[in-house]
This record gives C-alpha cells, sequence and structure tokens, in this order.
C-alpha cells in the first residue's frame, strides 16, 4: 500500500521538507524559549522517569 | 510506540517544566525516596475484588481529602493521585515532577477539625507560589465528586478505589491543548500504571488474579486537532482500550463532547468562498486557525485580509512556515504548512501574535475582523476550525475567544431557539459555511472513547444549547443532563471545602455520570468491552440520554 503524495494546487508534489515537522505549531508561540539559557540540569532525570512510568504501565513486568 | 513518541515530540515541553510547574514541585537533591506503601488500607479496599472497579479521574485541583473518597473507618479511596503540582518534598523512580500520595499517606495527612491540613502539608495552599486548593470550588473537586463521590456510610463507595492526577494550573489555562497533551498522556500512563500495580495489590491471596475494569474520566476538551483518531492521545487511548493491558479488564476512557457548538470556530469553505475571522482587542495570547483540505486533495491556496482591507500574502518559505508581512514589511501573523493524519491531510495553521502583546515592541496583531479566502482548494473545500483559546472560570489568564463571522449566519432560530444539527444539505456550497456538526472535542475523536453530551434534566433529553456535536450530528454517544432546564442552567456539586456547593454547568459535568454508570455496570460484571457494546446498552435513539443520575448530594436539577 503506498502514502498518497500531496500536491501543490499546480499538481506538483510537494516534497516532505516542504512540511513542518513540529507537531504542534502554536508551541513556538507558547514557549518563550531562550537558546542561550543554561541547559536545565534535570531534564535527563525527568525524561528517565517519564520513560520508566511507561515501563511501568505498558511493560511486560511492571 | 505512541507513547514514547509522543514524550519525545514534547521534549521542548519537557524542558520548559520549571516554568510551567511550581518551583518546588521540581525535584531537587533534598528530595527523599519515597516509602514503599499499601495503595489501600484494609479497611478501604473492596470488601469482593469481583465485583469492583477502578474510577480514574485526570483534572485540576482535586481534592483529595474530601470526605467523599473516604470511606466510614475514614480511610481514603484514593489508592494513588499524582499531585503534579505539589511540592516534591519525595521521590518515586517513576514520578517526573510533583508528588504521589498513596491511599495511607492521604490517612497520615489527616487532621480532625483541620480539613485543609492534607494540601497544605503537599505545598498547594502555599500563599503566591501555588493555590489550586486555596479555594472554595474547583472543577476537579466537581469532576472527581461525580465520577467516584460515595458518602462515607455508603458501603457502595467502596467498590470504587480511586486513582486520580491533578494536573498543573499553567497546563489547564492554556486552553488551546498545544501544551497540555504531554501531561495528559503523563497522567494516562501514570493511572495504568497504578492501576495494574492495584490489581496486583487486591490479587494477593486471592485463588486467582482479579483483573479490575478501570473507567477513566478526562473531562477536558479543546476544538482544533485530527479529526481521524490521528491525534497522539485519542492513537493512545484507542490503542488501550482495544488492545487491553495485563492485569486489568476492559478499559474505558470517558469524555465530554466540549462546549462550543455555539461559538462559530467551525466552518466549511470551498474555492473563491470567504469568511470573516473576528480577532477580539485586548487579547494576550495568540489566535490561530486551522485550514484543512480534503483527503486526497491539494495543498489549499489562501489569502488573507487584514481588519483594515488590506489583503495579504500567505507564502511559504522553507520546512513548511512562513511570515505574513504587512505593507510596512512587518510580521503580522505565522503560517504552518503540516501533513496531518492517515490518510494524510494538508493543514494550514495560521497563527495571529496577540493583540495586547507583552511590550510594544512584541509581535502584535491588529484587532478586527479578518477575512480568510480560499483562493484554491480541490472540490470538496476546506474545513476551518479555530483553537480554542478562552478563558476558565477561576483562572487568571486574560484569553478571548476569536470566532467566525458569516453574513447572514445567525446563532438562534428565527423563532429564538438555539439550532442543533446541520442542515441535511450543509455539504453543498450554497449552505451556511459555519457548521456545529463536528463541534466535538479533538479529544474525542478516537475509535473507542465514550463521547457524552449534556442535556437538560427538564424536559428530559433536550439537548444543551453548548453542548458539542458529532459529525453526524448527534450529541455524543449518550447525553447526562448537566442542566435543570434551559432557563436554570447548571447543578449543584460539591466543592473543595466539604461542605461547600458550586453550581457549575458544561459537558464536563456529564462525562462523569457516564464514568459512574459505567464503573457501576462493569463492576456489576455486565459485558461492555467496546463503545458499540456501550451504545448498545443505551436507550434508542439518535441522542439517547442517561437520566437524572441518583447522588449522594441534592444536585439541584429537579428543584
Amino acid at each position: 500500500m503506498t502514502t498518497p503524495t500531496l500536491t501543490w494546487q499546480d499538481g506538483s508534489p510537494v516534497e516532505d521538507e516542504d512540511f513542518h515537522n513540529q507537531i504542534w505549531p502554536l508551541l513556538d508561540d507558547l514557549i518563550d524559549s531562550d537558546p542561550s539559557a543554561a541547559p536545565d540540569v534535570g531534564h535527563q532525570a525527568r525524561e528517565a522517569a517519564l520513560s520508566a512510568l511507561i515501563d511501568a504501565a505498558f511493560g511486560l513486568k511492571p | 510506540m505512541i507513547a514514547r513518541a509522543t514524550f519525545r515530540a514534547f521534549d521542548p515541553v519537557l524542558d520548559y517544566l520549571p516554568r510551567l510547574v511550581p518551583k518546588a514541585a521540581i525535584i531537587g537533591a533534598d528530595a527523599i525516596e519515597a516509602d514503599l506503601t499499601d495503595f489501600l488500607d484494609p479497611l478501604a479496599r473492596p470488601s469482593n475484588s469481583k465485583d469492583a472497579a477502578i474510577v480514574a479521574v485526570i483534572d485540576y485541583a482535586i481534592p483529595f481529602a474530601h470526605p467523599l473518597f473516604t470511606v466510614e473507618s475514614g480511610h481514603s479511596r484514593f489508592a494513588a493521585i499524582w499531585l503534579m503540582e505539589a511540592a516534591a518534598t519525595e521521590t518515586r523512580p517513576d514520578i517526573a515532577f510533583g508528588r504521589e500520595l498513596r491511599g495511607p499517606q492521604i490517612d497520615a495527612l489527616h487532621i480532625p477539625g483541620d480539613p485543609d491540613a492534607a494540601y497544605r502539608s503537599c505545598g498547594l495552599m502555599a500563599p503566591d507560589r501555588c493555590m489550586p486548593m486555596a479555594h472554595a470550588n474547583s472543577h476537579g473537586a466537581a469532576v472527581a465528586a461525580l465520577s467516584g463521590g460515595y458518602l462515607p456510610s455508603d458501603k457502595q463507595g467502596r467498590r470504587f478505589p480511586l486513582l486520580g492526577v491533578s494536573l498543573p494550573k499553567s497546563v489547564i489555562a492554556e486552553t488551546s491543548g498545544s501544551l497540555s497533551t504531554l501531561f495528559i498522556q503523563a497522567a494516562v500512563t501514570f493511572v495504568i500504571a497504578r492501576a495494574r500495580a492495584l490489581a496486583r495489590e487486591l490479587s494477593e491471596g486471592a485463588a486467582e488474579p482479579v483483573r479490575l475494569p478501570l473507567v477513566i474520566n478526562l473531562s477536558l476538551g479543546v476544538t482544533a486537532g485530527a479529526e481521524d483518531a490521528s491525534g497522539p492521545l485519542t492513537r493512545l487511548q484507542d490503542a488501550i482500550t482495544r488492545n487491553g493491558i495485563a492485569d486489568l479488564g476492559p478499559i474505558h476512557f470517558v469524555v465530554p463532547t466540549g462546549n462550543h457548538r455555539q461559538d462559530c470556530l467551525r466552518a466549511r469553505l470551498y474555492q473563491g468562498q470567504r469568511i470573516g475571522w473576528s480577532i477580539p482587542p485586548a487579547d494576550p495570547t495568540p489566535n490561530a486557525i486551522e485550514i484543512w483540505a480534503a483527503a486526497g486533495q491539494g495543498v489549499p491556496k489562501l489569502a488573507i485580509e487584514m481588519p483594515d482591507g488590506a489583503r495579504l500574502e500567505v507564502p511559504l518559505s522553507a520546512s513548511g512556515g512562513g511570515f505574513i508581512l504587512n505593507d510596512r514589511r512587518k510580521r503580522v501573523g505565522r503560517v504552518v504548512l503540516q501533513k496531518r493524519g492517515t490518510p494524510p491531510r494538508a493543514c494550514f495553521t495560521v497563527i495571529l501574535p496577540p493583540t495586547l502583546p507583552a511590550s510594544p515592541n512584541d509581535p502584535h496583531a491588529p484587532p478586527g475582523l479578518w477575512r480568510l479566502e480560499i483562493v484554491g482548494a480541490g472540490d470538496k473545500g476546506c474545513d476551518l476550525v479555530i483553537h480554542r483559546d478562552d478563558r476558565l472560570p477561576g483562572f487568571r489568564s486574560q484569553a478571548l475567544q476569536s470566532r467566525l463571522v458569516e453574513d447572514g449566519y445567525s446563532r438562534r432560530t428565527a423563532d429564538g431557539r438555539w439550532p442543533v444539527a446541520d442542515p441535511k444539505d450543509a455539504d453543498q456550497k450554497q449552505a451556511p459555511k459555519i457548521r456545529r456538526n463536528g463541534t466535538v472535542s479533538a479529544y474525542g475523536r478516537g475509535k473507542s472513547q465514550i463521547r457524552v453530551g449534556a442535556c437538560h434534566a427538564r424536559p428530559a433529553g433536550g439537548i444543551s444549547p453548548y453542548s458539542g456535536l458529532l459529525p453526524d450530528g448527534t450529541a455524543g454517544d449518550v447525553m447526562a443532563p448537566a442542566d435543570a432546564s434551559l432557563s436554570r442552567t447548571g447543578m449543584n456539586l460539591p466543592g473543595i471545602n466539604h461542605a461547600g456547593r458550586q453550581r457549575l454547568s458544561g459537558t464536563s459535568l456529564s462525562a462523569p455520570q457516564v464514568t459512574r454508570w459505567l464503573a457501576t455496570a462493569l463492576a456489576d460484571r455486565k459485558t461492555i468491552p467496546d463503545r458499540k457494546a456501550f451504545k448498545d446498552a443505551m436507550e434508542e435513539g439518535d441522542n439517547p440520554s442517561l437520566g437524572v443520575p441518583v447522588l449522594p448530594w441534592r444536585h439541584g436539577l429537579q428543584d
């Protein structure tokens, strides 16, 4: 089964790189990210905790 | 796996978390490891686990210490609650922020004569820092009481162990839902994890494992988003309900249809047609609208007109993004092109910055009547849907909802009534552009959730004016009364304070009535594996109603 190709109005195909790659386009307007800010040290720990939560919910041996 | 992919996609939000929850909710080095505790005191466990069902509530400001969630001995029926804004004074390996309380911990926080003690000790009544429980009422109090509140003296309550997640205020206040998916998905994952563990705890000593049914109430909603069950939350919920979870019986998600039927947030436009987009003044939040081409049809071509009549280009530069510039080459908006859904559809999102910027130098859009025109589109036209952007009662956000404006469209009929479904010929190009069909919350666009609309108690079954509609024009899989009548709206509900009452209206209150009904039916071992079986169990007709509920307080629906 093939995925249908989206086209512009003139019929030419829209390439994948022509699409925005973020699922939630409003995020850029809502999150005031500061690229110069120091990285948040707790980020990895939070990722690990969420990963552990997924294991507890959907893993074979919680 | 859906859950992991969504968490990865939301990495920027996870990084931004310290600005979305109180500082005290971030786990620091001084937090101690939580003790391993049971989920429920033996006196609060179901006397017979084979006729029990777990009820889970994902909401805001859930008063977990309220007597309606205790048994006669005073022990909590909450097996676990994740308080996402609570002070992170203890850690668990799978709690990323905030704090989880188990039933015996809630019992230990109880101080006779001091009903707020438990909330204060969790940092949920901290002046200037975190105040969700420092109010008389809350949405979570009403929803949780309707879902699983019983008088302590009522032995029925023990049949329904509770799980809860109290979401952060900042996430609830941002009503477009752009921030909330991460938190709701984490909440769903938490509920599944703890329900499994609770089922194992209740199975200890039993001859065979107890596979408890689970009903999850999610009385939250958004207006825009994927309509084909391809959104991350709906896909996750569908997968859980369809595939089941080890250790658990049937799992259902109950969601409201939303309250936006009359808000003019949805329209269908064909090539060459245009519609007004009213952008309110003094709005400190962005306004956004999604424009979806039909599946298999080309990317639509848009034109946009400012309130002063200036017609602007809607350009796309690299990677599906572009800025809308005014005649002085200043940015007055942004446009994003995405490929979404299955089969893929082209979706433009037009985003206008606030009309009340935080500072004069920040981007801002002029308020007034903008106009959108579909310059080019396939013969099936385009669906337009405005992102929710309103202010919730009790929240300080100043967000204002934009809406569509169509010449000749009236929100009431000529005889003053609120219209329900679109006319039968609504798919014709000459039909009104603004649509009421399909105004169901995007969270209810999955294939498995039970979608609940609101109705009046008297006359029985009259659809409440605000209640969102499924694409076929029905008011959900079932309705439940959230208003006494057209002229006496709302129903009486418990508040945060033990003796408090609040009168609220909306489909948020209809959904938990169905949660309560469904949990009882599953605990009674009725076979309801999916949405179809649920609908079969309802009365016949296009818009079945659950009828006036029996609740342990005077609900005021029949006064």
